[in-house]
């Protein structure tokens, strides 16, 4: 039972990881049909803005030395101001391209963050030694957590709070849902499209630093290609939950974790090594008996 | 003086095809015009390119004898020029609230805005029922009323109506009329209303252009019409025809 708890947080902490990535690949599905693939480079240079940049295996921190407050703004200022340019740069001349040729910039967007990485830290994959205090375990009752898991909750609880209350309360967030469901409609009705957009992208930075540093915290290495699985795993819940309905990325960021931890602790020790073969295959099935997601989005019901 | 909104010669193309044809048409402030003509005639295109929804190919689009032309829909939407797209578009999964609101926001101020929707409200009662539903939950008439709504939120000086009967049942058109006459009447809207119908539209209207394969037919006032024979020309593009026929259409 004891071990069972224990894997049970392994995998709501390796949830909350894809379901923060999840959220910010979900926010820019809903309002633009975008399927934001550079979503994890946005977490890669969060990573990287940690340290000196220099070729060596060894990263020495730059920003990552600072205090715990001023490395989180720090580096939640440099990952929006990121998304804001990829924004800027690449998804505003395309406003008004289709939902696959903004997917295909988005992977564009991907290849030139890794390959400018590549120029400016070197290829090698990095140690990096962040926060690494957070890594001390805790124990409540005979459970051992590490520190850093608990974290990991909170962290994203907090964020799922703070973004739904956003959401909900604030004129901006009506106007963003608003947009999100009809974004021509919500035009109409003078809602600025660009600058509910530009929020959209800074929120998905937001959430991106907050992955960046809890992961590295957690994995102690840093490689130009880190947010890829991430960013695809983030998708595949963004799908398993619904798309187009953020409830559902969250509730299948938290699947997701939850598939791959389990098979991990049980799966026979022969075939763990096969565990994210297993794990898509769950995800093939759940497609198969719910194809729209966990949680459909709903859609507007015309009635006559 | 200028029109508060003129078109002239305004084409529109997708494609290959021609959905307005060197159309013109004017609205004078205080006015209720309608657009007529069956299904595909261009009547929705007309409205989208007031809207700044489709980019003509050529002509202009004239608010107050300025050039609206090439601003982004949210732009004209704040020279308080509002539509009431066809199909209605309300944001299903906001609240009746929330969809009103968004509608508001443009007004800049919250306290001006919640105060426009309180004196709103009391055109709208079913809708003051419904506050905290989600508007997806409302019924086809309800959601239209909404609609109508939402768009007078932005204290419009002309308001673009799009086939505010579509799909409705004769009581509620009925209703959905008399918001607009109120409108009309109260609050000295202008309105320009796309129907595929005339009958109700003649007794409404001051003034009325028929439109059918995107060129402009007829254009003149309701008054002079009411018999219904040039307009049935102008409609089905042949003379006299079988008077039951147009009734049915109309």
């Amino acid at each position: 039972m004891i071990e069972f708890l224990q894997n049970l947080i392994d995998a709501l902490a390796l949830g909350s990881i894809y379901a923060l990535t999840a959220l910010g690949i979900g926010l820019l599905f809903g309002i633009l049909r975008l399927i934001n693939f550079a979503h994890g480079d946005m977490i890669t240079i969060g990573a990287y803005a940690l340290i000196v940049p220099s070729a060596d295996v060894t990263a020495r921190l730059l920003i990552g030395s600072w205090t715990p407050a001023a490395v989180i703004i720090a580096i939640s200022m440099i990952v929006v101001v990121a998304a804001l340019i990829t924004d800027a740069a690449v998804f505003r001349p395309l406003r008004t391209a289709s939902s696959p040729t903004l997917m295909i910039s988005s992977f564009a967007v991907s290849y030139i963050i890794q390959n400018g990485i590549l120029i400016f830290y070197g290829a090698r994959p990095k140690a990096v030694d962040f926060w690494s205090g957070a890594n001390v375990q805790v124990y409540i009752g005979e459970l051992r957590v590490p520190l850093l898991q608990l974290i990991t909750l909170v962290v994203t609880l907090v964020l799922m709070v703070a973004l739904t209350l956003f959401l909900r309360r604030t004129p901006y967030g009506v106007q963003m849902r608003a947009a999100a469901e009809d974004f021509r409609m919500a035009q109409y009705l003078g809602v600025r499209g660009n600058i509910v957009i530009g929020l959209a992208f800074a929120i998905s930075g937001i959430l991106a630093a907050a992955v960046s540093m809890l992961y590295i915290t957690q994995s102690g290495s840093l490689t130009n290609q880190m947010g890829v699985p991430l960013a695809l795993f983030a998708f595949v819940a963004v799908v398993v939950g619904g798309m187009g309905n953020l409830t559902g990325a969250v509730v299948g960021g938290f699947v997701l974790g939850l598939i791959v931890t389990m098979l991990q602790a049980y799966l026979p020790s022969d075939l763990r090594a096969f565990r994210d073969a297993f794990a898509f295959g769950v995800v093939i099935l759940v497609l198969l008996i719910r194809p729209a997601g966990l949680l459909p989005a709903r859609t507007t019901i015309e009635r006559v | 003086m200028a029109p508060l909104l003129e078109l002239e010669n305004l084409s529109v193309r997708y494609g290959d095809l021609i959905a307005l044809r060197d159309a013109s048409l004017t609205v004078s402030e205080g006015e209720v015009v309608c657009i007529i003509g069956p299904n595909g005639a261009g009547k929705s295109t007309a409205l989208a390119a007031i809207a700044g929804g489709v980019t003509p190919v050529s002509g202009a689009i004239r608010l107050d004898g300025q050039s609206i032309l090439g601003q982004r829909p949210e732009q004209i939407a704040r020279l308080r020029l509002s539509l009431v797209p066809e199909g209605r578009h309300i944001f299903g999964t906001l609240t009746v609230a929330e969809n009103l609101q968004i509608g508001g926001y443009m007004l800049g101020d919250r306290a001006a805005a919640r105060s426009e929707m309180e004196r709103l409200l009391d055109h709208f009662p079913q809708l003051r029922e419904r506050l905290r539903y989600p508007a997806g939950r409302l019924s086809g008439g309800e959601q239209q009323m909404l609609a109508v709504a939402r768009a007078v939120m932005t204290r419009p000086r002309l308001l673009l109506v799009d086939e505010p009967s579509l799909g409705l049942a004769p009581k509620i058109i009925d209703q959905i009329y008399e918001i607009l006459l109120e409108l009309r009447q109260r609050e000295k809207m202008t309105l320009l209303i796309n129907e595929q119908s005339s009958a109700r539209i003649l007794k409404f209207a001051d003034r009325v252009y028929v439109l059918r394969s995107g060129m402009v037919q007829l254009e003149g006032r309701a008054a002079d019409l009411r018999d219904g024979e040039a307009i049935r020309h102008a409609y089905f593009g042949f003379g006299g025809g079988d008077r039951s026929l147009v009734e049915t259409a109309a």
